[in-house]
């Protein structure tokens, strides 16, 4: 019974207390004309939204999943959870900014990425310890990879109405507008709902035998919202408001459990995030000042449990309040200094309340001498936790790291690059108050480091373009929180003894051809070989295996052909052999996997609006696959969208 | 001569580390195949990855069949096994996150799987343990509330007998059925009692009131019922609640945790945590004889205790950290290593078959 119920509590609080919401809307179509024929990628990060749009993308996970690195840990199906994470570290690792505001969860730290649709979407980007992105707050400095969305309209005034339909019993109609009201206000919407059934016919081996099943109890009920307003106050500053809701109701299938009947488990959640920030960018001294505040309500749901009232309802009601105010100041022609200081409330409200203060510091610098860009960066992390009576967490870390780049040559475009940092990952509340916890916890680190080589080339015409990117990482975690039995089933030990050792190297490479005035064609391919060995203790089965759920090598192609309004796309994404848990043997082996999506977009203008169909066919091979063990992703599956732009 | 064989078994099992599938007897081991056979091991598995298995162990061979059912049958165990009960030729299997029980003739090498559904709600009972009666009867207790009693020849369903909550161990004593009910799924608000129901009339006859989540229940030869309660693992602690199974009255509470309990008639080694040792507790005195048979400050996570008192070995499972595979350990009552060999995940019941 006790090690039901703990399982039941680990995995629920894994599995959903992230927020398992999902939300899965119709794509915006990408109006041809405005963006230029040949795409360029901006840097080997940035997930073009002509890209996303034509892969299998409903949301930012999958979306992020084709950028170089990034691996997707999926559930299974439109509602199943969605988290990413990269070179061999944990998703705790990767941050999720969305329109400069960090999204995440004291309850569980990562969060559910399947719940970020992507309509509105213009960019999608993944960074590394540097990002493009002015006045970032201080809690950016925590994490090595930080996925960065950016809700902005792709036009200033356009109403679009989507409709997406497909397998899986979807409907998906949406609504997005963006008007200028007048000089100084501008205000962009965007609206889906979003119901299925979540159906879908998948195989699975028992022994020598092979049966073919439907997934069942997986259907979705989404609606969302999303409002922008723009004031502007004056030629430089602007007053920014975001206001997003977020409202699921799904089933959850669950594992494939041999020979049991379907489970009934269910979500609930609702969310509403809304924020508000003031900002300077034309100045020398660039600065924003915002707050935020955020609340979600879940509700788990399980009527097959067995106690007295004979079902199982899990209720938790999270509540943020943040303050986030950052700087930049450049201080000489070639010196820039950027300070930040996040300070925030959040509180989980299941049973009794537990609240986290934090605030967060950040210094850095950023100097060119001569064909050298060294950036510096410093991080102050101090939490306070309240847990009522019993024991509560509290912690001050520094971390920090630098990163250079090198253009040896002033005529070649050649890049030599290296990052080193040192980052700390504080306990969550699931491992600090849900479990019971023997000791106390520090926070986990992670020191890493990277080199690589970029090479990025245009021909005499203009039109070719390709660039090549390969680099070498270098990842240990230390103090890695990890859970160990005791004798008594019900009281696990919770320790910082976890130790990994992580490296590999990743290639990048795309080329992008303009035929002519009306025909292109583009090309990227990425490729990531990672080992992630299990130090912890040598006298473990798992002592240097590779950690769980860590693909040795993943691979990702894009080929997109553009000809005046119409867009081929073929992708293909590739995961090699891992293990579901960290002992290397065969019973623990998971194959790789190929899967390849095929989409065509048209746009047909009509007067003065676009009509725009595209028709996705994902794994047309039909490839049956498992990301985590015993939870089958769907086989061949397709969507049509139809929107109309005017 | 002792001290030869004991160089010789230290040297097999440095070999015995070493090596994935077969594994090297050392010179000691001939005095358990005098009696055992086989040893069969019920490997729970991890919540959730269809790794429940069975290990075997053949003694004279010194060779294991790694998921031993899978062998059988084709097919797979399930998920979370959770009891096992080797009547020979009969091997019968809990698959508890598989809502099934499985059936194995060790003869003929047949297996047969009953599924433990409620057929009206259409959802698993959540099978948790076995009792076999002397009439033939398997007495089936399911976390739902309810207990089955399954006729082991046409391994069937015959009767469906409503318990109390989440009921664990189970035993059937002068034509009664005791259960624990654990009240488990209700934590942190336990149960506390043991339904007592006539097996022939199927009617509840008693309800006895014991300590908070009460899991095993033992016989002794003078027909009193032993009630292991575990406490809330928090401020409540475990007791021993010794109970008349005639007048089903509480004759006496003792301290005492007697975790991971292994019965021979009227001994009951269990594993002492406070000294770290397998220890022995003699139900006809109702105390405990011995608090040291075996100590084991090498097992990192005990699972399961067997004993084989012909051959004086106490076989002892090691659980790691429940996610990678386990071990068998087979000590001498010296503490002398006999055997070991690697099991699937968490191998919580060792049973073996003898020779006679």
């Amino acid at each position: 019974m006790h090690k039901i119920l703990l399982y039941t509590f680990v995995f629920l609080n894994a599995y959903i207390l992230s927020a398992q919401v999902d939300s899965v809307i119709s794509i915006q179509p990408v109006t041809i004309e405005k963006v230029s024929s040949t795409i360029i990628p901006k840097n080997e990060y940035d997930l073009q939204k002509e890209v996303f749009v034509n892969t299998p993308s409903q949301n930012v996970a999958e979306a992020s999943s084709w950028t170089p690195g990034i691996y997707l840990k999926d559930y299974g199906g439109i509602g199943g959870l969605k988290t990413i994470s990269s070179k061999g570290l944990s998703s705790n690792y990767t941050g999720v900014f969305l329109n400069g505001t960090k999204v995440e969860n004291t309850l569980s730290t990562q969060i559910d990425l399947g719940k970020f649709d992507l309509i509105g979407c213009s960019e999608v980007s993944i960074t590394q310890n540097t990002s493009k992105e002015l006045l970032k707050p201080a809690s950016f400095y925590i994490s090595p990879t930080n996925v960065v969305i950016n809700m902005k309209p792709i036009d200033s005034n356009f109403v679009n109405l989507g409709l997406k339909t497909g397998s899986f019993g979807l409907i998906n109609p949406s609504l997005s507008a963006a008007t200028n009201l007048n000089s100084k206000n501008s205000l962009f919407f965007n609206s889906s709902y979003t119901t299925a059934n979540g159906k879908y016919p998948f195989q699975y081996n028992n022994g020598t035998e092979t049966l073919n099943e439907t997934r069942e109890g997986a259907d979705v009920k989404r609606f969302n919202t999303y409002i922008d307003h723009v004031y502007t106050i004056n030629e430089s500053i602007e007053l920014n408001t975001q206001i997003r809701t977020n409202y699921n109701n799904q089933g959850l299938p669950g594992a494939v459990v041999l020979y049991n009947p379907t489970s009934r488990q269910s979500l609930k959640s609702s969310d509403l995030q809304g924020s508000t920030n003031l900002i300077n960018t034309k100045n020398k001294l660039k600065w924003r000042t915002g707050f935020n505040y955020s609340q979600s309500s879940l509700s788990y749901l399980d009527t097959s449990y067995f106690n007295t009232i004979g079902y199982l309802q899990q209720d938790y009601n999270q509540y943020s309040y943040t303050s986030s105010n950052s700087i930049s100041y450049k201080i000489l022609p070639k010196t820039t200094l950027t300070s930040a200081v996040d300070y925030s409330l959040s509180l989980l409200r299941k049973d009794k309340t537990i609240n986290r203060k934090n605030t967060n510091i950040h210094i850095g610098i950023e100097q060119k001498i001569k064909s050298l860009n060294i950036k510096a960066f410093y991080l102050n992390q101090n939490i306070s936790d309240n847990n009522e009576d019993n024991s509560s967490y509290s912690n001050s870390s520094k971390s920090g790291g630098v990163s250079v780049k090198y253009y040896p040559f002033t005529t070649s475009p050649l890049k030599l690059y290296g990052n080193i940092g040192k980052y700390i990952r504080n306990p969550n509340f699931q491992e600090l108050y849900y479990l019971r916890v023997l000791g106390d916890l520090k926070p986990e680190n992670t020191s890493s480091y990277n080199l690589g080589i970029n090479y990025f080339r245009i021909n005499k015409q203009k039109n070719i373009s390709w660039s090549v990117d390969i680099k070498y990482f270098n990842n240990s975690v230390r103090d890695k929180i990890i859970s160990t039995p005791s004798q008594n089933l019900f009281i696990w030990s919770i320790q910082n003894l976890g130790k990994v050792d992580i490296q590999g190297f990743e290639s990048i490479v795309s080329i992008s051809i303009k035929l002519d005035s009306s025909f292109s064609i583009y090309y990227s391919n990425s490729y990531t070989y990672q080992q992630a060995l299990d130090k912890t203790s040598s006298s473990n089965r798992e002592y240097e295996n590779q950690i769980a759920y860590t693909p040795f090598d993943i691979s990702k192609h894009i080929l997109m052909l553009k000809h005046k309004k119409s867009v081929l796309t073929l992708s293909s994404m590739y995961n090699g052999i891992r293990y579901s848990l960290g002992e290397n043997i065969e019973a623990n082996l998971l194959n790789g996997w190929w899967v390849n999506n095929i989409s065509i977009g048209q746009i047909i203008p009509i007067k003065e609006s676009d009509l725009t169909i595209q028709f996705q066919l994902n794994n047309f091979f039909d490839k049956q696959y498992q990301i985590i063990k015993n939870f089958p992703m769907p086989g061949r599956h397709w969507y049509l969208t139809t929107s109309l732009k005017i | 001569m002792k001290i030869f064989h004991l160089f010789i078994s230290s040297l097999f099992c440095c070999l015995l580390s070493c090596k994935q599938h077969e594994e090297v007897q050392p010179d000691n081991n001939q005095n358990i195949s005098i009696n055992i056979e086989d040893i069969y091991v019920l490997n729970e598995g991890t919540w959730q990855q269809n790794n429940a298995s069975l290990t075997r162990y053949n003694i004279s061979n010194a060779t294991i069949k790694e998921s031993y059912f899978e062998h059988l049958s084709g097919r797979e165990l399930g998920d979370v096994a959770n009891d096992l009960i080797l009547n020979y030729p009969h091997l019968f299997i809990v698959v508890n996150g598989s809502n099934t029980i499985e059936k194995i003739n060790l003869k003929t090498k047949n297996t047969t799987q009953l599924s433990i559904i409620n057929f009206q709600t259409n959802k698993g009972r959540s099978p948790r343990r076995l009792f076999l009666n002397n009439n033939g009867d398997l007495y089936l207790s399911n976390f739902d509330g309810t207990v089955n009693v399954i006729d082991t020849a046409s391994f069937k369903v015959t009767k469906t007998i409503r318990v109390g909550k989440n009921p664990e161990g189970l035993i059937v004593a002068n034509e009664k059925l005791f259960t624990c009910n654990s009240g488990g799924l209700d934590f942190p608000i336990y149960d506390s009692t043991i339904s007592v129901i006539s097996t022939s009339q199927i009617t509840s006859l008693d309800t006895i009131s014991v300590g908070i989540n009460p899991s095993n229940i033992f016989l002794n030869s003078e027909g009193y019922l032993f009630v292991q309660s575990n406490g809330n693992y928090n401020d409540i602690e475990p007791k021993l609640y010794i109970i008349n199974s005639i007048s089903h009255k509480v004759e006496a509470i003792q301290s005492l945790s007697l975790s991971t309990p292994y019965q021979i008639g009227d001994s009951l080694f269990y594993y002492n945590s406070d000294l770290n040792t397998i220890s022995l507790y003699d139900l006809k005195s109702k105390s405990i004889k011995n608090n040291n048979v075996l100590s084991i400050p090498f097992i990192e996570t005990l699972t399961a205790i067997s004993v084989d008192p012909l051959t004086q070995t106490i076989f002892v499972g090691e659980g790691y950290n429940y996610v990678s595979r386990g071990r068998v350990f087979g000590y001498s009552y010296e503490g002398v290593e006999k055997l070991s060999f690697d099991t699937g995940v968490i191998p919580s019941k060792i049973k073996f078959t003898t020779n006679n």
